[in-house]
């Protein structure tokens, strides 16, 4: 082999171990953390503006809810309700959001999540319910929504930022008149998601999935969601009006989380469901 | 000359590859010594604890922490430390609503009434009949300590 033969293999050979050395680590598939590799090149103040964006449309958002419905004036239930959710806040992502709850009156069977941690439950909703576990389910599932920001990349809420898409992300943030017609447009188009058209079928799965893993991290019993999920789904009648119009069907709901809980390894997982407790604030057999 | 590129070959590829690093998001986390919820604790993480990523399979991460290799659940990690709580301030001029008022919006005729809430929200609940200030404001108000949530946590073990 020729001198120059040599040295143009042993080129090679450092380009290559080069090459080697800076190439990104590839770890076994992509995951949440990769989706926001923004994060590296976002700053603390462009996530914090965001997250005030979304907390500014979230009780814009809450109000209306409160407005169509009422707010049931019962406060040691609703502090009841407040430390279950909170628990559960507590053992789930993105602790930068302070989550309240609070309980409509109203006897339809719903509960909602409005960007910004504002989670409610209808009076209906809990007259069902049998034990704290479900509680902590339902709530969890709209934590969930939260979390995964369903309706935030439904409207892409963003702040005043350099990590902001244009048009109502740029507007959000401001106080001009634009900014306020700009907020008021994303709070009917969110309200209008609630109340009328629904989330997409993959967001309510994914709450169901997320919220159940929440709901297992505080210690509840993994199943009480999708107990719930099979009651209410055994409700006839024209009395009760139940969450069906906004959410996929409960027969998918239920198979799909089933499913996941087989898989995960929760279905033989014997936990506690806090029925006492439950049973002292809400008065239920 | 060869003798420098060759030890510099050699130690390139002895060097380490680069690890990503988690935080743990929630209060705590489980790490199980399978990815399934059947698996035996490992050990329990707490909020900010720091761990390595080995490899990821479906929901669930591969991580190292101290002398500890297991699994946890992708949802409760992150890329970053956690974060502070972000807050929102209504207005300037907020005061301490009369806690006993139930006041819908529609209802609302004196400014007395309106305590509590920011300039532009008094005007909007005085003509609005669809978004209840109030309400929300008593929702933002009431004050749960961690501590409380802490104690009421055990209680579910019981």
């Amino acid at each position: 082999m020729s001198h120059g033969v040599q040295h143009r293999l042993l080129v090679g050979t450092i380009c290559s171990f080069l090459l080697l050395a800076i190439a990104p680590v590839s770890d076994a598939g992509s995951y949440r953390a990769r989706a926001s590799q923004s994060d590296a090149i976002v700053t603390q103040e462009d996530i914090t503006a965001d997250v005030e964006a979304e907390i500014k449309v979230g009780r814009e958002i809450a109000a209306r809810i409160l407005g169509r419905f009422g707010v049931l004036d019962d406060t040691r239930l609703t502090r009841y309700v407040n430390l279950v959710g909170k628990s559960v806040a507590l053992n789930a992502s993105r602790p930068e959001i302070e989550f309240r709850f609070a309980i409509l009156d109203t006897q339809s069977v719903n509960a909602y999540a409005a960007p910004g941690g504002y989670i409610f439950v209808t009076k209906g909703a809990l007259d069902l319910m049998q034990d704290e576990a479900e509680l902590a389910g339902v709530l969890a599932h709209e934590i969930a929504h939260v979390t995964e920001k369903h309706i935030v990349d439904e409207l892409r809420i963003r702040g005043e930022s350099k990590s902001s898409s244009a048009g109502i992300a740029a507007l959000i943030g401001g106080s001009t008149d634009a900014a306020r017609v700009a907020l008021q447009q994303a709070v009917d188009q969110a309200v209008g998601i609630l109340f009328e058209k629904g989330l997409k079928q993959e967001d309510e799965h994914e709450a169901d999935s997320v919220g159940t893993l929440f709901l297992t991290n505080t210690g509840y019993d993994p199943k009480a969601l999708h107990r719930y999920l099979q009651r209410v789904a055994q409700i006839k009648g024209e009395q009760v009006e139940v969450v069906s119009s906004t959410h996929p069907p409960f027969h998918a709901r239920i198979n799909a989380l089933g499913s996941m809980m087989a898989e995960a390894g929760m279905k033989d997982l014997e936990m506690p469901r806090a029925q006492e407790r439950f049973k002292q604030h809400l008065g239920n057999n | 000359m060869y003798r420098v590129i060759l030890a510099s070959i050699c130690t390139l590829a002895v060097m380490p590859v680069c690890a990503e690093t988690l935080y743990v998001q929630s209060v705590k986390a489980k790490v199980l010594s399978a990815p399934s919820f059947k698996a035996d604790q490992v050990l329990e993480l707490s909020k900010g604890d720091a761990v390595e990523l080995i490899e990821q399979k479906g929901a669930w991460y591969q991580v190292s922490h101290s002398e500890h290799q297991g699994w946890v659940s992708r949802l409760l990690v992150a890329p970053h430390p956690p974060r502070s709580k972000v807050s929102y301030i209504s207005g300037e001029d907020a005061e301490t609503i009369d806690k006993g008022a139930r006041v819908r919006a529609s209802k609302v005729a004196t400014a007395g009434a309106a305590r509590g809430l920011s300039a532009d929200e008094r005007r909007r609940a005085s003509t609005e009949t669809v978004a209840d200030f109030f309400a929300l404001h008593r929702m933002e108000t009431l004050s749960v300590e961690n501590s409380e949530v802490m104690t009421f946590m055990q209680g579910v073990k019981q």
